[in-house]
């Protein structure tokens, strides 16, 4: 009886210890969270929203230029997102804001088909930031009403037309195993950024117009999530008023958002990046209102990732065709010929490359060899040649009136020649000039800048170009 | 009885134990985490590598010019420090000046060269050094400040609004130069013969331009540019965007739609959005061609001025070929009785 009784206690401590092990191990991984991308096939013992959060495109709608490997793109993005959506379907897809870069009749296409691409996409919201606002109240107007993502500003007011289809918040339910969640998802811009004296809106300051809204929402949803189109400094400080918000969603001006990430008590305070080379991720997951106490919700640390857009992602054949779609656009509205063109400095014209040929044969049979000469042709090759934007560092003087104007009109004027680099040669053709055409090494960069040729070196590609003497 | 008073205390222990010991670091930043007041450690068996000032801030520039700095760092642990790799973004070039291997006590050298090109506004850029040093495999350097244009452009682009047919709107631009103190406006040219700009007042270097969108009656969006030649050496040339529209009695987005090349079979849809800019005008029908393309009013705002949301579907049933359709918007509008919206795409 004796032997049976402590074979019954060992028993007994030994499932005492494995239940206590069981859930004492629940407890430390909920207190100190789970290595970056470990959470998302894993049970969590509290229900758990993935939240996917990009922005600060600034007209780049894919990698600028041509060299390999470049990072960001809608179609590289839709790509990741088809594969998290692969694994499980409860993600919530939020844009910061600033789509375009730059205003003007390009930047609107670009900022349509950027919707357009984020609604194929299934973002559920689009913050306004200042250079949405630039693109002018009417066309944002419009755009927000045949966009399938919805636009918030929760401090943008006295909006002065009706065409603009703006919430201050949004609230979307996410239905988990567990439970169906609330998530209340808010956007500011930072006044600092927008000079409201010349548009018709009214910014209000971010921690004043957040107030009522935030008590609204306390109460309505499990999970607050604020857009903040600021720089980071000012979105920590809105984390600082209010710990009641979960996660931030900033960092205007950040290139690197791996290194940003910041918490404020419970608030996450995570960047974008810019140029639309990163993807945040985050998994929240709440305890709210079980215990009836005031506790706030992810004391657990989340998985956080950014991950670079880079060449592990397949470019998504639906955006892809979004991308020509956008090209066909640039074509179809002959944007290159609308191209604001000034007189070339100092009264001289562009002669073409022909025309060097006529004295410069060697030189010239030289640069056909190179990737200068076959410039256009490569830009033809990618479907790009009606691209303004590209166009510019793959032909002769494409700003200046004398330059380059279409491949039908202006042929010698086609790839990177040699007025591309020694400037119009109208006068050294008239007067056979010794001091023309000096180059350096700022001339090259002028197109092979860090955005477009993110691995120049001079001394390593000075050596694919530079031409020999013309014999006398 | 002594097995249970053992047990106790033992199963305390090994959880406490799996609790504290198994817990796994939650950042996935690196972090430049600078002690500045730490001595050297001479315990520490590993190289540590330490930057007294890894922040720098440039003040202001302007655009176009470079600004360079070097970083010095020193490896203040018990090893031979490596440096494996500079890294920065987009704007900025870095890299080591020194050996790459620091030995203990010994100090190093980065030198970061940032480049503000035509970017303009607050910048901050970061240069990653990583190392073996194995608290801090990677160490974040930032650069920053100002990128300042030498013309103070207010503002910075025009926006005519929405102007009717035949109206005519002014707008003014102020500009002057921080740098130049005889600073001269040469040359203006506007990009579209509808647009006029002219001087209307100069005070203390700061010039007034009145830009004026004349009377015009084609019906749509427009875009452009007034083109600046200045006497900055800074910025000589500067173009001022200009945008707006021309509206009718109704405003049509997008003015065509674009399906793209569409596997057959697939139903796609787009919208259109259709304003009044009058009252009492409102659409009478709607047509498309060709007849695989269809229409539905999906909301109306009923006000003085109308909205309506238009859905436009092509059809599952499309035949391949080129699409080459047409959306025909019947209004009771004498100016625009009949808008075209022209439907692109390719059914494959």
């Amino acid at each position: 009886m004796t032997r049976i009784n402590s074979k019954i206690s060992v028993v007994k401590a030994f499932v005492f210890v494995s239940l206590l092990l069981i859930l004492s191990n629940q407890g430390c991984n909920s207190q100190s969270g789970k290595e970056p991308g470990d959470s998302l096939n894993k049970a969590s013992p509290s229900p758990t929203i993935h939240v996917v959060f990009t922005g600060e495109e600034n007209g780049y709608l894919e990698p600028c230029g041509c060299s390999e490997v470049q990072l960001g793109g809608f179609p590289k993005r839709h790509t990741l997102i088809n594969h998290l959506r692969g694994k499980d379907e409860n993600w919530i897809l939020l844009s910061l804001g600033d789509l375009p870069g730059k205003v003007g009749r390009q930047d609107e296409i670009k900022m349509e088909t950027a919707l357009d691409a984020l609604g194929r996409m299934g973002y559920v919201a689009h913050n306004i930031g200042e250079k949405d606002l630039n693109m002018g109240i009417d066309l944002l107007g419009y755009l927000s009403q045949i966009s399938n993502v919805d636009f918030v500003s929760s401090n943008i007011v006295d909006l002065d037309t009706s065409a603009f289809n703006i919430k201050p918040y949004i609230i979307k339910e996410i239905k988990t195993e567990e439970s169906i969640l609330k998530v209340g998802i808010l956007g500011i811009v930072s006044p600092e950024l927008i000079e409201s004296a010349y548009l018709d809106v009214t910014v209000v300051d971010p921690v004043l117009a957040l107030k009522p809204l935030l008590s609204d929402l306390y109460d309505k949803t499990d999970i607050l999530i604020l857009l903040s189109h600021a720089e980071m400094e000012e979105s920590i400080k809105i984390a600082e008023v209010y710990p009641e918000l979960d996660l931030i969603i900033s960092g205007h001006l950040v290139d690197r958002p791996d290194l940003y990430l910041k918490k404020v008590d419970n608030t996450y305070v995570i960047p974008v990046g810019e140029k639309g080379k990163y993807v945040g991720k985050i998994t929240l997951s709440t305890r709210r209102k079980e215990s009836g106490e005031d506790e706030h919700v992810n004391s657990s640390s989340p998985a956080i990732e950014t991950t670079p857009l880079d060449g592990k992602f397949e470019d998504s054949s639906e955006i892809t065709m979004l991308l020509e779609i956008y090209q066909e656009r640039l074509k179809d509205e002959e944007l290159l010929a609308q191209v604001f063109k000034s007189d070339p400095p100092s009264n001289l014209t562009y002669i073409g490359n022909d025309d060097c040929a006529a004295c410069h044969n060697k030189i010239f049979k030289h640069w056909e060899e190179t990737g200068h000469a076959s410039a256009y042709e490569t830009l033809v090759k990618a479907e790009h040649e009606y691209d303004p934007e590209c166009v510019e560092c793959h032909v002769i003087g494409l700003n200046y009136f004398t330059g380059f104007e279409t491949i039908e009109s202006t042929p010698a004027l086609k790839g990177v020649g040699c007025e591309s680099c020694h400037g119009p040669g109208s006068d050294h053709k008239e007067t056979l000039s010794k001091d023309y055409g000096k180059v350096g090494i700022e001339n090259c960069e002028i197109c092979h800048n860090d955005e477009h040729s993110p691995h120049f070196e001079f001394e390593e590609y000075w050596q694919k170009i530079k031409h020999p003497a013309e014999e006398k | 009885m002594k097995k249970p008073f053992l047990i106790t205390p033992l199963i305390v222990l090994l959880v406490v134990w799996h609790c504290f010991f198994s817990v796994k670091s939650l950042e996935a930043a690196a972090i430049s985490d600078n002690n500045k007041n730490a001595d050297i450690n001479t315990s520490i068996q590993h190289p540590t590598i330490f930057f007294n000032n890894p922040d720098f801030d440039f003040g202001q520039i302007y655009k176009d010019q470079k600004v360079e700095h070097i970083y010095t760092f020193e490896n203040r642990g018990k090893d031979t420090l490596k440096i494996k790799k500079v890294r920065t973004s987009c704007g900025c070039t870095a890299a080591i000046l020194t050996a790459d291997t620091i030995l203990p006590g010994e100090t190093g050298e980065i030198k970061a060269t940032f480049s503000s090109g035509s970017a303009s506004g607050n910048i901050k850029k970061s240069i990653t050094v990583s190392s073996n040093d194995p608290d801090t495999p990677k160490y974040r350097l930032t650069i920053f400040g100002e990128i300042i244009k030498d013309l103070i452009i207010k503002p910075e682009h025009i926006d005519f609004g929405s102007v009717s047919t035949g109206e005519k709107i002014s707008k003014t631009v102020s500009i002057k130069s921080q740098t130049e103190p005889d600073f001269k406006i040469k040359k203006i040219t506007p990009s579209k013969p509808f647009i006029d700009a002219k001087i209307v007042a100069v005070k203390n270097g700061e010039y007034i331009i009145e830009i004026t969108l004349n009377r015009n009656s084609v019906i749509g969006r427009l875009s452009g540019g007034i083109y600046l030649e200045t006497n900055s050496q800074i910025e000589s040339k500067v173009n001022i965007p200009f945008f707006g529209e021309i509206a009718g009695d109704i405003s049509t987005y997008p003015k065509k739609i674009y399906f793209g090349s569409v596997v057959k079979g697939k139903e796609l849809s787009q919208k259109i959005y259709v304003k009044a800019n009058k009252s009492n005008i409102e659409i009478l029908k709607i047509k498309t061609f060709p007849d695989y393309i269809s229409t539905r009013i999906i909301e109306k705002k009923e006000s003085e001025k109308p909205h309506y949301l238009i859905e436009v579907k092509l059809d599952s049933e499309a035949a391949i070929g080129n699409i080459g359709g047409v959306l025909e918007l019947h209004t009771n509008s004498e100016i625009q009785p009949v808008t075209l919206i022209r439907i692109i795409g390719e059914i494959e």
